[in-house]
């Protein structure tokens, strides 16, 4: 078993790397003086992993949009209890998320941990499906999507990535579409675990008051060793150009929505931390609070305090992007490719460059206050083969240059989209 | 945790711990939840975004970045008729600065400095400054209305509490808003320093001495002439069910189901109440999760909630427009389940087990901790999470199903969706 101790002097804080003889790797933050814990077990699975093959196998499997989402439902069930019955006995607090990259399975708890742990261990590790649990998810989930169908925050946003991206799947809804989730079978969902939840491709973080111990005895006990699962992807190929420049729908809201979005093209699938830091820095400084041009728009009614910027990334997809509400977007879109357009030509202040990073960098550190964001930036950081301090140190050694370049790379103005909902 | 009176209507609620890496604080003002509401709502606003010495939201913003991204949030909360005004503070703790520098005592005069010295003139506030809260509050009401699960929750209350001051709206009426001037809202800002009930709550580092110390320096420039007096009506039945149906474009449909709890203020039989609705549908071990959600699959959320600051429940879901009135049923049969007592121990058990894991959780996280200080805000009496926890623990079976049968739905509210051409209806072709 390998194990490592990676610290921050900085913030006071470490956590220790392992990799468990079952072939798992696991991270554990001791933080002794909180009485609870938060333990998130994850796959590097998403609803963007559409097209597979096992190595060896001859044909890839292309699988109905939502899957990983529908799997993630299914996991909870068993032949004999199923987890939520099995967590209401301790009295921990369970859940799990799918996003467009990941899955993961989720509890806090203030006592009893260990048994917790076990029970999260053990029924990820245990799947089970027959057609006639796979058919009652679909009721289920069918009322997620249409939730999520009216919600304008989620339209907006998905529009966005469908007009950016021609091939890309991030242009497909985590969830899937009513159709296709009804085309999801058992044996479907068992290619996918058999493919996915290998530990190689997994992970497991705790963060609180337990010991590392704590977590080993329990992974000692539950986890077998699994022999790394290898797989191919087809990645359809993707042109620098946007598919839309505009892209509108209409939804029963009385404010309208808009986003911005700039596409990027990357020779590699994920970004680093120093990019993210330096794109966050550039949002911030292009129209974030305290830049003059957020009080123009914000005096001349254009936006409200719900305005906001943010590099939106993840495996295979990079964008950044400005989100907010407005009854004209296309005077803040003007706006903004101005103010990016002076910024190019005249470079950042000193001054623009010191506030946003020590705005920012106040920010980043409120997310090393609780057990749940602990645990879940590490499973993030440990998918992109990065340390939880990372982003931080970033913050002390980032140049004004830098961004600078990021401005001028980043934010192409004859590739961006804009999504409405009104 | 502790709660100190520092004066006459004023108190201070803090919880001293170097466990996180911010200090978290507010200020609270609490005022009877009335006509007043949008005068009160668009004035904790306008607190928020500047003051004296930061006369413009742009300086406001700039002030607080360089203090390492501090925040000021305006929240306005309704906790039963009470209509509580908050300015919310978080700031970095001085250890964790890049140059070393401190920070934290300059954002606690931020926060003081909005709250008693606001950018008025004789006059009032600017008129340039209203115009712009004026609609920013307006947008904030449309955009929580376009979020349906919130709306359906808002009209539920309204209809079912008409009669009631809880009925209002928190932040009053786009018209209210509208009509308002700057000097109309200075004399309210001075009526709420001489006679409402302030709090200042705190959770970080700082020593309890400089906190007492602080606040009595600024209660002595600001002496309360007499408090308001703050009163919830309870009602314990309901006279009689009623439903009001709405129709929107809509792709899912929303039922909300308002019940009286029987309580005859906010801690009357708080324990049996909150379990009994854990058991009901707070939670993946309750009936509504368990039968209307997994067995019957009629929808991804359905869940019920107390609100014990006006004794009244609340259970929502959101569903195909076409099985609203299955899922009446199915939660109505529910209910009458649990008045039956048809539910084992192991399952109040495990109720007890989650609320109490919960409660302490809450000291794990200096927003919870901050949070729980909210929470009592316009109540009298102060209970700690491990207090509530002993009561929770202390309640019976019987005394369970007797909150329940205590319990007389109130309102119906569903939200049909109105479908153009509905893709359920092409596939029958």
């Amino acid at each position: 078993m390998q194990k490592k101790r990676i610290e921050s002097k900085l913030l006071g804080e470490s956590y220790v790397e392992l990799t468990h003889d079952s072939g798992l790797k696991i991270l554990v933050m001791e933080k002794p003086d909180y009485t609870g814990a938060f333990a998130m077990f994850g796959a590097n699975y998403g609803s963007v992993d559409t097209c597979f093959r096992l190595q060896g196998a001859k044909e890839f499997t292309k699988v109905p949009e939502g899957i990983a989402h529908y799997l993630e439902h299914k996991l909870f069930e068993s032949e004999d209890l199923d987890a939520f019955e099995r967590f209401a006995k301790t009295g921990a607090s369970a859940n799990a998320f799918t996003s467009f990259d990941r899955t993961c399975y989720l509890f806090q708890c203030s006592d009893r941990f260990e048994e917790n742990l076990e029970i999260l261990l053990d029924f990820v590790k245990s799947p089970y499906f027959t057609a006639q649990t796979v058919q009652k998810e679909q009721g289920i989930i069918g009322q997620e999507i249409r939730m999520y169908q009216d919600a304008p925050d989620w339209q907006v946003l998905f529009n966005l990535l469908r007009a950016l991206y021609h091939n890309n799947p991030v242009r497909i809804d985590i969830a899937g579409t009513i159709e296709s989730i009804a085309q999801i079978t058992a044996e479907l969902l068992y290619d996918c675990y058999h493919t996915f939840y290998n530990h190689s491709n997994m992970v497991l973080a705790v963060a609180g008051g337990v010991t590392v111990e704590q977590v080993l005895r329990v992974a000692d006990k539950v986890l077998k060793k699994e022999a790394p699962v290898q797989f191919e992807q087809i990645i359809p190929g993707e042109p620098k150009e946007v598919r839309q420049k505009l892209i509108e729908e209409t939804l029963s809201v009385d404010l309208p929505k808009f986003a911005l979005g700039f596409k990027q093209s990357h020779s590699t699938p994920v970004r680093t931390a120093k990019e993210c830091v330096m794109f966050d820095i550039a949002l911030d400084i292009i129209a974030g609070k305290v830049t003059p041009l957020y009080h123009e728009l914000l005096s001349e009614g254009l936006i409200n305090t719900s305005f906001s910027g943010e590099y939106f990334t993840g495996r295979g997809f990079a964008v950044p992007m400005f989100t907010g509400e407005s009854a004209d977007a296309f005077k803040v879109k003007e706006a903004i490719l101005s103010k990016i357009k002076s910024l190019k030509e005249n470079g950042v202040t000193d001054e623009e460059f010191d506030i946003s990073r020590k705005r920012l960098y106040g920010l980043e550190i409120r997310a090393f206050n609780e057990v749940d964001d602990l645990a879940n930036d590490l499973v993030e950081c440990s998918f992109k083969n990065e340390t939880l301090f990372d982003r931080i140190e970033c913050y002390r050694t980032l140049t004004k240059q830098e961004v600078e370049a990021a401005i001028k790379d980043g934010f192409d103005e004859e590739n961006c989209s804009l999504s409405l909902i009104r | 945790m502790e709660i100190l009176k520092i004066t006459n209507g004023v108190r201070l609620a803090f919880a001293q711990t170097s466990q996180f890496k911010t200090a978290v604080m507010s200020l609270s003002v609490s005022v009877p939840l009335n006509e007043h509401a949008a005068k009160n709502a668009l004035l904790i606003r306008l607190l928020a975004r500047t003051n004296k010495k930061h006369p413009s939201t742009l300086e406001m913003n700039r002030a607080l970045a360089s203090l390492y991204g501090a925040t000021i949030t305006p929240i306005i909360e309704k906790q039963g008729e009470t209509q509580v005004l908050r300015l919310l503070l978080s700031a970095l703790d001085d250890r964790f600065t890049l140059d070393g520098e401190s920070v934290c005592e300059d954002c606690m005069q931020m926060l003081f400095d909005c709250f008693f010295d606001p950018d008025v003139t004789p006059d009032g506030f600017k008129e340039e400054n209203l115009a712009l809260e004026k609609r920013l509050l307006i947008e904030k009401i449309d955009a929580e209305r376009d979020d349906k699960r919130i709306y359906a929750r808002e009209r539920l209350t309204e209809e079912m509490c008409k009669n009631e001051a809880y009925g209002r709206s928190k932040y009053g009426t786009k018209e209210e808003i509208g009509a308002l001037d700057g000097k109309a809202l200075f004399e309210q800002w001075k009526t709420l320093l001489l006679h409402a009930p302030m709090e200042f709550a705190f959770v970080g580092s700082t020593p309890k001495e400089q906190l007492v110390s602080l606040l009595k320096k600024k209660c002595e420039a600001f002496p309360k002439e007499s408090i308001t007096e703050l009163h919830t009506e309870f009602l314990t039945e309901s006279y009689g069910s009623k439903t009001i149906t709405e129709t929107q474009k809509v792709k899912q449909g929303k039922l909300v189901i308002g019940y009286r709890a029987g309580m005859t203020y906010d801690m009357d039989n708080y324990a049996a109440i909150r379990l009994m609705t854990a058991i009901f549908g707070g939670g993946t071990f309750s009936k509504l999760f368990m039968n209307v959600r997994e067995k019957q699959s009629l929808c991804y959320y359905c869940a019920a909630r107390l609100i014990a600051a006006k004794g009244i429940l609340l259970v929502d879901s959101g569903v195909e427009t076409e099985n609203a009135q299955r899922t009446l049923d199915a939660i109505r049969a529910e209910l009458d389940a649990v008045r039956k007592g048809d539910f084992t121990d192991e399952v109040i058990e495990q109720a007890k087990l989650s609320i109490c894991d919960a409660l302490k959780g809450v000291h794990d996280s200096n927003s919870a901790l901050l949070g729980w200080f909210a929470s009592h805000t316009a109540s009298s009496k102060f209970y700690t999470p491990e207090e509530i926890a002993d009561m929770i623990r202390a309640v019976s079976r019987e005394e369970i199903i007797l909150a329940a049968n205590m319990i007389t739905e109130d309102t119906v509210y569903i939200l049909k969706s109105e479908k153009e051409e509905s893709a359920d209806a092409k596939e029958t072709h």
